[in-house]
């Protein structure tokens, strides 16, 4: 049901956006920007449980990448975080992947097709996007250890792009 | 000379108290005098500004554009163009131009990519537009992804985001390195997407136009005043300002003439009666009256202003901005600088005040003027 009525609109979650931009924007929010400590917040993941972050990921150099299923390029991206997740998991890499604006079941299917081992969260207002100042999708952002932002990525980007940018902080 | 100021000042005194006793009336004046000049006044100002703004950017701009045109359809300029235009005499700074859209699915909005030759932002990286930074909240070291024509992903890294100051013209403009352009695009080399020049002599812009059209006849010509016009065209300042000019001077007039319609109530009639019984002159009835007109039109003259000025200057012209929008989804955010023209002023003025002051003293001549008892008897 949820599934259904998702599926009819698609851009939702990029309207979602949009309004959540417009407001950020009048009421004069910092923008989010490389150097700056990654915004607090918590989200629930597809089992309900809360995640904090930055601080549910301190110590590691982390991947959060806003993501919806609606933007077609975002299907060729969760195989690649996943790739690098299995190959630097062992070296201090996280990676959390935030769902803007979709249904747990339509995330949820999405997932398991693609065999997503990372933890993927649920941004179903878009509250926590429009803090990071994301506007579109898909955004990546990459954080050291301290939880600051040390990348970010507007648009689709490529295992070996991420690769480039996360080893000199892994 | 005191006691004409004396006068005055008791004159002033009794028309505000006289003006306090019917509030609700001259506040509804007041707050519609106040919106037709707001209205008004942000048009003026908006034209105003964006003109200007617009000339100082068009002085920026190549005199001349030329383009070649392939079944109708604009199409890449090979480099033996550039040597045909360099060859004219009179032809002077002729430059290859590589620029086209984009349009990021991401933010669903069109980009201008630009690779120009004196901005040379070094491969793999991008100086950006202020509406592209806006609408994806990119700022300096963040990394923007293009998909160029093969598939692959062309990664930029902003070092810039240009000036408000020009963001009319700019707001949507990502300038690349020509290398980076032309793998985007796939560009073959000695390629160009255009060709701008200038005339050695102004007054032969026209000679050396027909001196190209001559030598390269599938060749487009546009020249900077053919961009002025585009670009009037894209605000409509004609029929959009004009259809916001007259509707807010229509406001206005009915506003002129519903307070000419309340005009001389019985009661005023009686009450000039009364002033005049008790030893008012004429003068002093019409000074009153005048008193009474200005300070109602110069407070919504100032209101009105100020307003406006908030509205345009300092809070986009919101009301304005749909008309305003070109096609593209990044639209410029509309700071004007304000450029504001003291004949502007002076004509908004002798509009809004000067009309409104002869209607509330002209009604009241003829009951100042004859015998009180014969007014006090209509």
């Amino acid at each position: 049901m949820m599934r259904g009525k998702a599926g009819k609109f698609p851009w939702a979650g990029i309207l979602l956006l949009g309004i959540l931009s417009f407001s950020m924007n009048a009421a004069g929010k910092t923008p989010v920007r490389i150097g700056d400590p990654f915004p607090s917040f918590s989200l629930p993941d597809l089992s309900g449980s809360s995640l904090s972050l930055p601080g549910g990921m301190s110590g590691k150099v982390v991947i959060i990448h806003f993501w919806t299923d609606s933007c077609g390029n975002c299907r060729d991206e969760m195989p690649a975080l996943e790739t690098l997740y299995r190959h630097y998991g062992g070296r201090g890499l996280g990676i959390v992947a935030i769902n803007v604006g979709q249904s747990v079941a339509q995330v949820a299917k999405f997932v398991d097709g693609l065999k997503i081992t990372y933890p993927v969260l649920l941004d179903a207002d878009g509250k926590a996007a429009a803090i990071c100042g994301v506007f579109g999708l898909p955004r990546t952002f990459i954080l050291d250890r301290e939880g600051v932002i040390r990348q970010k990525i507007i648009g689709e980007a490529t295992e070996e792009t991420l690769k480039k940018l996360l080893l000199p902080i892994l | 000379m005191r006691n004409r100021i004396e006068r005055q000042r008791e004159i002033i005194d009794f028309t505000l108290s006289r003006l306090s006793r019917r509030k609700g009336r001259q506040l509804a004046i007041l707050i519609v005098y106040s919106g037709a000049v707001f209205l008004l006044a942000s048009v003026m100002f908006l034209v105003f500004a964006l003109r200007t703004e617009a000339i100082l950017l068009l002085r920026q701009a190549p005199e001349l554009v030329v383009q070649r045109l392939s079944a109708g359809r604009h199409d890449l300029m090979p480099e033996s163009y550039f040597d045909a235009v360099r060859s004219i005499r009179g032809a002077r700074n002729v430059t290859q131009r590589l620029w086209g859209y984009y349009f990021d699915p991401s933010s669903r909005a069109n980009y201008t990519l630009m690779a120009p030759e004196s901005v040379s932002s070094g491969d793999g990286a991008a100086i950006i537009g202020d509406g592209v930074s806006r609408a994806n909240s990119a700022y300096p070291g963040d990394i923007l992804t293009i998909r160029g024509h093969d598939g692959r992903l062309v990664n930029l890294a902003v070092t810039r985001v240009l000036s408000p100051d020009s963001q009319i013209l700019s707001s949507d403009l990502i300038l690349i390195s020509r290398k980076d352009f032309m793998a985007i695009f796939s560009i073959p080399p000695g390629f160009s997407t255009d060709l701008t020049l200038t005339a050695e002599n102004a007054g032969e812009l026209p000679l050396l136009a027909a001196a190209i059209r001559n030598l390269l006849p599938d060749a487009r010509l546009i020249s900077r005043q053919d961009v002025l016009k585009t670009y009037a065209g894209m605000f409509d300042w004609r029929r959009g300002f004009i259809l916001l000019v007259l509707s807010a001077s229509a406001l206005a007039l009915a506003m002129i003439a519903m307070d000419r319609a309340f005009g001389l109530s019985a009661e005023d009639k009686k009450e000039i009666g009364i002033l005049k019984a008790i030893g008012w002159r004429t003068s002093d009835v019409l000074l009153m009256k005048f008193w009474e007109g200005a300070v109602i039109s110069l407070s919504a003259f100032i209101s009105g202003i100020l307003l406006a000025y908030a509205h345009v200057f300092l809070l986009h012209p919101v009301l304005f901005a749909p008309v305003l929008k070109g096609w593209s989804v990044l639209y410029p955010e509309f700071r004007l600088t304000p450029f504001i023209s003291p004949v502007q002023m002076a004509l908004l003025f002798i509009l809004t005040v000067i009309p409104y002051i002869a209607a509330t003293v002209a009604p009241s001549w003829r009951p100042a003027a004859i015998d009180p008892d014969a007014v006090l008897r209509a």
